[in-house]
C-alpha cells in the first residue's frame, strides 16, 4: 500500500471499514464515489482477508439449537424441494425460470452496479459479463390492461409456481394459504407484523443495494402475501428523499409477464427514521409469481416508463 | 456436499459467529437461516482455488450479519463485560483449524502487538463498533481504526 495514490489508500481504508460495518453515512458516500472513480478496485480479497482473520481470531463452535436445526431443514426443503437430502450443493436443482433471461437489463444493471458497491463478487463469479451497452435503459412501459386480464394465474397457482427459494414459510411449511380477509390497516408497521404472524405463507426477502448511492446502506425486507396480494416494504438505511425533487418507486417483476413490463408497486418517500420506514405495496396490477422487487428513483409522482437509470435497491426471490 | 452435511459441518460455525454478532438469540437464529439460504444460493460461486469452504461460508455469514448489525447498531450495546471478552480471546483456539491460510493468519495475528490482536477480536469476533472498542479499551478512535485496517490489509497481502 505504501506509495499507492492517496485515492487508493483511502479506498482500501474505507473498504475495510465497510467490511466491518463501520462506515458513517458520509464515509459511505465517499466510498461509493471512490468506487465509481476506480471501477477496477476489487474488495473481494479484503472480504476474504476479513473472514480469514475472523476465523484466525478464534471462533468457538457451539452446537446448533435443535429448533434451529429443524428450521434449517425446513428451509432446505423449501429451497431444494423434497429431494434435497440426496442433492449436492454443487448441483443445485434446475430452476424452471432463468432469471438472467427474465430480468434482462435489470439484472445486468444490478450485477454491474453491485460490483461497484461493497458487495462481494468473487473473481470466479459465473455472472455473465455484460457489455456496457446492455446497461442502456430498456423501454419499460406498463401495459394498459385490466388487472384481471393481465394475470390469469390464481394466487394459489402462482404460489405453487414460485421457485422453491422464493417462499419462506414463516409459520409452518404446510400452512394453508388463507383468503384475503384483512382490511388494509392504517399503520403499515403493525400491519406488516400482523401479516408475518398470520400463519399465511408469505414471501420475505432482504433488500440489497441496487447501485445508486441512495441505497448504498440499504437493508430491510419485502414481505408479500400472494394470496391477498398485499405486502410491505421495510427499509433501513435508504437515504431520505426530498419529495419535491425525487421519489422512490417500487417495481415488481412477475413471472407471468414480460420482464419489460414490471408491475408498478407505488411511489413512496423515505423519512430516514432510525427505526426504518415501512410502506404498503400498492401494486397496480395483480402479481402472479414475483421474481424480483426493484426500487428506482424517479421524478416526483413517479413514472409510467422507468429509464432504470437509478436503482436504489433490489430483492431477488430466486 | 450434501445439504445435511453442510448444515452439520457449518451450522455450529455460523451459529457461533451469529451469536456474537447479533443482539439476541432470536435475531441470531433468523440470521443463521438467512445465511444458509445465501450459502445454498451462492454455492455455485464457491471456487476452491480462492479459499476453503469455511472461509467462503464465513464471508457469506459476515456479510449478512454486518448488514443486519448496520441496521441495528444505534440500539446495540455490548452486553458482555469487556474483561470477560478479553479473557476469551486468543489467536488460536484449542480446536485448531488445519487450513494453511488460517494458520498463516494466526501466525500473523501472533506477530501483532497484543492490543491490536484484541482490537481485531473485538471487532471481528464480537462485532463491536469502532466507538465501542475505543470506549471499552481506552484507545483513541483513530488508533482503533488504524489497527483494524492494517490487520485486514496485512492478511490480504499475504493471500496468494
Amino acid at each position: 500500500m505504501k506509495g499507492a495514490p492517496p485515492d487508493i489508500i483511502r479506498l482500501n481504508e474505507l473498504a475495510v471499514d465497510a467490511l466491518l460495518g463501520a462506515l458513517s453515512e458520509e464515509e459511505a458516500a465517499e466510498y461509493a464515489a471512490l468506487r465509481a472513480r476506480h471501477p477496477e478496485f476489487d474488495a473481494a480479497q479484503l472480504e476474504r482477508a476479513a473472514a480469514i482473520l475472523h476465523l484466525a481470531s478464534g471462533v468457538e463452535r457451539e452446537p446448533l439449537p435443535e429448533t434451529l436445526r429443524a428450521n434449517l431443514a425446513g428451509d432446505a426443503t423449501d429451497f431444494f424441494g423434497e429431494a434435497w437430502r440426496t442433492r449436492s450443493l454443487e448441483t443445485p436443482p434446475h430452476r424452471r425460470l432463468a432469471p438472467w433471461k427474465l430480468y434482462g437489463g435489470w439484472v445486468a444493471a444490478a450485477a454491474c452496479l453491485v460490483c461497484a458497491s461493497i458487495l462481494w463478487v468473487t473473481r470466479s463469479s459465473r455472472v455473465i459479463p455484460v457489455p456496457a451497452a446492455t446497461l442502456t435503459p430498456l423501454t419499460a412501459r406498463i401495459p394498459n390492461q385490466p388487472a384481471a386480464a393481465a394475470n390469469a394465474a390464481a394466487p394459489a397457482a402462482g404460489l405453487s409456481a414460485v421457485p422453491d427459494a422464493a417462499i419462506n414459510a414463516e409459520s409452518g411449511h404446510s400452512a394453508p394459504v388463507a383468503a384475503a380477509t384483512d382490511a388494509r390497516p392504517d399503520d403499515p408497521a403493525a400491519a406488516r407484523a400482523r401479516l408475518l404472524a398470520s400463519g399465511r405463507i408469505v414471501l420475505r426477502r432482504a433488500w440489497r443495494a441496487g447501485g445508486d448511492p441512495a441505497g448504498f446502506l440499504v437493508s430491510g425486507d419485502v414481505v408479500w402475501d400472494p394470496a391477498t396480494q398485499t405486502g410491505y416494504i421495510r427499509f433501513v438505511g435508504l437515504r431520505r428523499n426530498e419529495p419535491n425533487t425525487e421519489q422512490y418507486q417500487l417495481w415488481i417483476f412477475d413471472a407471468s409477464r414480460d420482464e419489460r413490463y414490471p408491475v408498478d408497486g407505488g411511489v413512496f418517500n423515505i423519512s430516514g427514521a432510525a427505526q426504518g420506514d415501512v410502506i404498503p405495496i400498492k401494486a397496480k396490477l395483480s402479481v402472479g409469481v414475483p421474481l424480483m422487487f426493484a426500487v428506482t428513483i424517479e421524478r416526483p409522482g413517479g413514472v409510467v416508463v422507468s429509464d432504470r437509470a437509478r436503482i436504489a435497491a433490489l430483492a431477488n426471490t430466486t | 456436499m450434501a445439504v445435511t452435511r453442510c448444515i452439520r459441518r457449518y451450522g455450529p460455525l455460523v451459529w457461533s459467529i451469529a451469536r456474537r454478532l447479533s443482539p439476541t438469540s432470536e435475531d441470531a437464529e433468523d440470521a443463521v437461516q438467512e445465511i444458509f439460504l445465501d450459502i445454498w444460493r451462492h454455492a455455485r460461486r464457491f471456487d476452491v482455488t480462492l479459499g476453503s469452504e469455511k472461509v467462503f461460508v464465513t464471508m457469506l455469514a459476515r456479510r449478512t450479519l454486518i448488514d443486519r448489525l448496520r441496521s441495528l447498531r444505534p440500539r446495540l450495546r455490548s452486553e458482555t463485560p469487556i474483561d470477560d471478552v478479553l479473557e476469551q480471546e486468543g489467536p488460536a483456539t484449542s480446536r485448531a483449524e488445519r487450513d494453511a491460510e488460517l494458520e498463516e493468519a494466526r501466525q500473523l495475528l501472533r506477530s501483532l502487538p497484543l492490543p491490536q490482536q484484541r482490537v481485531i477480536a473485538l471487532s471481528l469476533v464480537h462485532g463491536m463498533s469502532h466507538a465501542e472498542i475505543s470506549s471499552s479499551t481506552g484507545l483513541p478512535l483513530g488508533t482503533v481504526k488504524t489497527m483494524l485496517r492494517r490487520g485486514v490489509m496485512r492478511v490480504r497481502e499475504s493471500l496468494p
